[in-house]
Parts: C-alpha cells; structure tokens; sequence
C-alpha cells in the first residue's frame, strides 16, 4: 500500500462517519434564516410602499403618471444608481451556485446521486434567496424617491385627508379578502399555521401560499389594519422551511425543526433579537427544549438577523431604549405590572378569539366582513389614530415618554378592539406586535400613575413601558423567556432582567391559571391540531399509580393460593 | 416473607409446573422455587420503573413503601392503563 494511502486511510475513515444528514439540516436552516431576515426587510419595506400610494396618492399618481414623471424617472435612476448594490450578494450567489455546479461535475461519481441532487437544491434555494435583495432595493429606493417623513403610518396619517382614514383600511381589507378567496390558506395569523404544520402530519405550507399571504397582509396593515407584521414573514419563514425540507425528503422530526427554526427567524428578523427568536421557535412552536434542536434554530435566527442588519442598515424600526433600575424595591411595583400585563394578555387572547367566533358566525360574504371590518377599524382610528397599522412609531413615542395619560389609555383600550376587528374580520396579519403595542401602552400609562403614587421610588415612568411590552407579550403568548429575552436584546441593558423575569413570569401565570392556553394553543387546538404536550409524560406518573395494592383484594383470593403472583404469601403454599 | 421481608417471589404458572412435575419432591417449600423479587419505591416515576422492568426482564416487580415494607404489585399491563388514564383525562 503506498504511504499516501495508508496516511490518509484514517482520515478516510472519519470522513465516512461524517453525519451528512445533519450537515444537510443546518444548510437548510442557514438558508431558511437567509429567507427570513430578507422577507422581513421586503415586507416592512412593501408595507411603506402600500402606505405611499394609498395616503400620499395624488403625488405618487403625479410622479408615475402625470406631469413629474420626467424628473420622477431621473430622480428614481440618480438614486437607483446611488444606492447600495452589495454586490456581494450577487457574487455569494454565483458562487455558490458554481460550487454547486463544480460539485454535480466533479463530486458525481463519489457521492451518490441522491444527495448531490440534495446539495444542488440547497445551493439554488440559497442563491436565490439572496437574489431576492434587489427587488426589496429596488422598491426602497422607489420609496425614498417621494417626500420622506419620520415617524411611519402615523405622520402620513396627520397629514392626509380625514375621509381617508376610513375608506382606506377598508379598501385594503377588501382587497386583501379577494386574495384570500383567491387562496384560502393565505388567511390567518401566520404563526398558528406553523404550528399546525409541526404538529400535525401532512399538513405543509405552501411556498404560493405564504406569497399571497404577504401580499394581502401587506396591504391590511400598509392601509392600516390593525395587526403585526411578523406573522407574515414567520408563515415564510415556515414555507420555506417545509417546502425545502418535503423536496429534500427529509425526515419528519428534521421538517419540524427547520419549520420552527423558519418561525423563529421570522422573529429574530423581526425585533433584530436572534435569542428571542430562538426561544419563540423552542417555547411556542415546537414546545420543547431538547439540546439537540438547539443549534439549528440559533443558527437561522443568527442568519436572519445578520441578513437583515445587513440589508437595513443593522436596525428594526423599533428603536433601543436606554434602561435602568433606581431603587431595588422597585421588583415590587414591577410584580403589580406583571399581574396587570397578564391581565391584559388575558383580555387580548379573549378578544382576539371572541372577535374571531362572533365575526365569523355572521352570514356575510367573507369580502364584505372584510371590508365592514376594515370601516369599522378606521372609525376606531378617528378616535385614536395611533392604533392603525403596526404602531411602531407610537411604541417608540410610547418608550421615550412623549405621550401623555390620556393618549395612552385611549390607545390602550382601542387598540384591543380595533386589533381584534382587524384579526376577526378574517384579515391576514400577525398578532404578536400587537401585544407588543398594547404592553408598550400599558407599561407606560402605569408608570405614569406609578410615578405621581411613589415618586420617591420610581425615577423614570418610560422604564416601565419597556418591561410592559416584555409582560404582555410573555402573558399573551405563554413564553416567559421570549418575552424576557426580547426586551432584553432591545434595551441591551442587563439590570432589565431581573424586573422583567419577575412581570413576564406573573404575567405568565395569570394567563395560564385563567386560560390555560396562550393566544396560539387555543388557535391551534380549534383548527384540530393536537399539541403533543397536552399530555403527561410517563415520568410524570408514580409507580404507586399504576401498581395494584394488595388491600383491594378478596381475602379467598390471598388464602386460595390462587393470585400468587398478585397476593402476598401470607403463609406459604403447602405441599 | 420471612418476619415480614419478601424473600422471594413465585408465579402461578411455576407452582402449577411444580406441581406437574414428577421429579419435584414433595416436601419442596416455596422457598426452594422463588426467585428473589424485583421490587421498585412506590414514589418512582414510571419512566424509570419501565427501564427497571425491561432491565430485569421482568413483567412485573413488588412495590415498596418507603419503610421497606411490601404494599402491591406493578405490572406492565397496570402501567399502560395507569398512563391511559391520566392521558385521558386531560
């Protein structure tokens, strides 16, 4: 045998044990997280789109149509050609597909066929993952052609008609049930039907579906129906996921891993927090931490919000807050917060589903519910304009205490009907923002009456804020460390913690003794999905449950000699 | 039992062969033919008491209070209905 074969015989044999399957899975799960920070950035910049032309009509008809079209176009090619290529993105996808291709050519004969078809896949799905940055630059760079403004949905509100602001809603919501009825999957939350594709066999998601899905979302909310964003990319995340994981064959166990790592990037992608994606993915969509599911969600979550850091310029819309604890007894007014916030979430998860039921008990055609729902949001938003669309801009008014008592409460109170309207009339749009909107209101109002009750003890009302949309969230959605985590990565500030661990977990416990389901279960369970922790597990069971005690048997059954094996042997057979 | 210890256990279907058996001798006790007992707390969890069956070969094991003293029987069949039971009833 010559040397070189004998050197590398061992190294051979290594490469043989190489777990090919789990390599595969984490290729998938980079490139579902890939998909995940893009669709984000797509989405919320669609949404933009959506909100111009609808509230800003007669300028953007004028550019596209009318009499600036000329200096529109040159405005659009001057900043087309100004803005940032990442060229790299193409390059990356070239060279992967080039691998890919030298792979087919060279690694054919050596590795089975199978699996270069596999590796071939994963390589396309990726590079066209990153293709899809440039249609998302091309439509901000169109935005950024019209007249900007700070402050999202609701400076465009203030400055358009008042008619508006209820016809528009409602014409986004019709719109969006025409697609709806187009797709009838394309309804729904977003994150429940991830849910019910884990949970269940044979139910995948449709990488069609989860398109139409963001189209008709993106013009709810962009018109400004009242839900969140992130449910839509999480249901991507998730088609992604189970489209590419059923055209691998991969089995059951790994599709609903990638499926719940797909939904954890949504998030991640989201809030630009990768542990709170992480956890949603473990404690709400696969209800389970086992180690070994570990990395490839961190990995997606990790990829998204690198992609979309990337692509936005490292930022969500949600803006950091700086945080700090004045007084240690202070954990005390923040259990209060808790045990309001679960009280809240409890409220929310109650309406939500309520509006859900009665709404669709009505005998109205599904356009028509769409389009009453839609009014009856924008009639809501005369009152408070502040609860149309995603309200990020209010939340952060929220957090840097720019709002008075009035207008929070105000918003508070109308924000649950309205977001309730919204998702019971039959509208796509996620309902996880929501009850970060509603804890941002919640927290804030409270801490202003707190601080005017105990001035001596609370400094800042603001604080509060921020650790109200951790509790509301971790009541309404049954996942404490989510909720932790999430306004831990958003302040950065490690002494929100111990607060926050305190509110979420009261928070968690008023819903869960209430309700015993957090605003997913109870959506899931009535779709038919049987939560596979529904049950207990057999090391929940005593011995002493399960064993037959002699005392229950007939004395004749101990003297006869006949149960031998389940009587005592009080006195010994004879003979 | 020996002064309230289990020494051993002996099964329905041995006695029987014993008994069929010409070449037992008939002053034999039941001593001669128990094995010694397979026996579990009646505080541990079924996950565990399922491995100690399956470890020992065993179809069922003798439950133990915490004094050591006898109170029952576990058996695979009282394990799967204890199981359905409590799945059930959620």
């Amino acid at each position: 045998m010559p040397l070189w074969e004998r050197a590398s015989q061992p190294l051979r044999r290594q490469a043989a044990r190489f777990p090919f399957e789990r390599a595969l899975v984490m290729a998938v799960a980079a490139v579902v997280g890939l998909y995940g920070g893009i669709a984000a950035g797509l989405f919320a910049t669609a949404i933009r789109s959506v909100q111009l032309i609808l509230f800003r009509g007669p300028e953007v008809a004028d550019a596209l149509f009318g009499v600036m079209h000329v200096e529109w176009l040159h405005l659009l090619a001057e900043r087309l050609a100004a803005a940032h290529w990442h060229l790299e993105f193409a390059a990356t996808a070239a060279l992967v597909l080039v691998a890919a291709a030298a792979l087919d050519a060279l690694g054919g004969k050596r590795l089975p066929v199978f699996e270069v078809q596999r590796i071939r896949s994963v390589a396309l799905a990726a590079a066209l993952g990153l293709g899809l940055y440039y249609p998302l630059l091309f439509l901000r760079t169109f935005n950024g052609t019209f007249t900007q403004t700070e402050g999202g949905l609701y400076e465009l509100l203030v400055h358009a008609p008042r008619w508006l602001w209820v016809v528009a809603p409602a014409v986004g919501a019709l719109l969006a049930a025409l697609i709806v009825r187009f797709s009838p999957e394309s309804g729904g939350h977003g994150v429940v039907e991830v849910i019910e594709a884990v949970h269940k066999r044979d139910a995948p998601i449709r990488g069609r579906v989860a398109l139409w899905k963001s189209l008709a979302a993106g013009l709810v909310i962009g018109s400004g129906g009242s839900a969140g964003r992130e449910g839509p990319v999480v249901h991507l995340g998730g088609a992604v996921a189970s489209s590419l994981s059923r055209f691998l064959a991969l089995p059951r166990s790994e599709t609903s891993l990638l499926l719940a790592a797909g939904a954890g990037a949504g998030i991640a992608a989201s809030f630009q927090a990768p542990l709170a994606g992480s956890l949603f993915a473990l404690e709400i969509v696969l209800a389970d931490f086992d180690v070994r599911r570990f990395a490839p969600v961190v990995l997606a979550c990790v990829t998204a919000v690198a992609t979309s850091g990337a692509l936005l310029g490292g930022g969500t819309e949600l803006r950091m807050v700086s945080w700090s604890l004045t007084h240690p007894s202070e954990i005390a007014v923040y259990l209060l917060l808790g045990l309001l916030s679960g009280l809240c979430g409890l409220v929310y998860v109650r309406f939500v589903h309520g509006a859900e039921r009665r709404l669709s008990a009505l005998r109205l055609r599904p356009e028509l519910r769409a389009a009453l729902g839609g009014l009856v949001v924008g009639c809501i938003g005369l009152i408070a304009p502040r609860v149309l669309g995603t309200g990020i801009e209010s939340m952060n008014a929220a957090l840097a205490g720019q709002l008075t008592f009035g207008v929070l409460a105000l918003t508070l109170i109308f924000k649950l009907l309205a977001t309730s309207v919204t998702l019971g009339s039959g509208a796509p749009g996620g309902s996880f923002f929501p009850a970060v909107f509603l804890g941002a209101m919640l927290g804030a109002a409270f801490g202003k009456v707190a601080h005017v009750a105990l001035p001596g003890i609370i400094s800042s009302a603001e604080a509060y804020a921020a650790v109200g949309m951790g509790a509301v969230v971790a009541g309404a959605t049954l996942a404490p460390l989510t909720g932790v985590l999430m306004m831990f990565e958003l302040t950065g500030s490690y002494q929100i913690v111990l607060p926050l661990l305190v509110a979420c977990g009261a928070a968690v416990a008023v819903v869960q003794g209430t309700l015993g389901g957090s605003i997913y279960t109870i959506g899931a369970r009535r779709r038919g999905v049987q939560l596979r922790n529904a049950g207990p597990a057999l090391s929940d069971l005593s011995v002493e449950q399960a064993s037959t005690r002699w005392s229950r048997f007939p004395r004749s059954c101990l003297t006869t000699g006949s149960c031998a094996c389940s009587g005592p042997p009080r006195t010994p057979p004879s003979r | 039992m020996d002064n309230g210890a289990v020494v051993g256990v002996i099964s329905v279907r041995e006695a029987r062969m014993a008994l069929l058996d010409p070449a037992v001798d008939r002053s034999a006790t039941a001593r001669s033919f128990a094995r010694p007992a397979q026996t579990l707390m009646a505080d541990d969890d079924l996950r565990s008491a399922v491995q100690k069956l399956a470890e020992m070969k065993a179809a069922e094991a003798l439950v133990m209070d915490v004094e050591g003293k006898p109170i029952g029987v576990v058996t695979r069949e009282g394990i799967l209905e204890a199981w359905r039971r409590a799945t059930q009833s959620e």
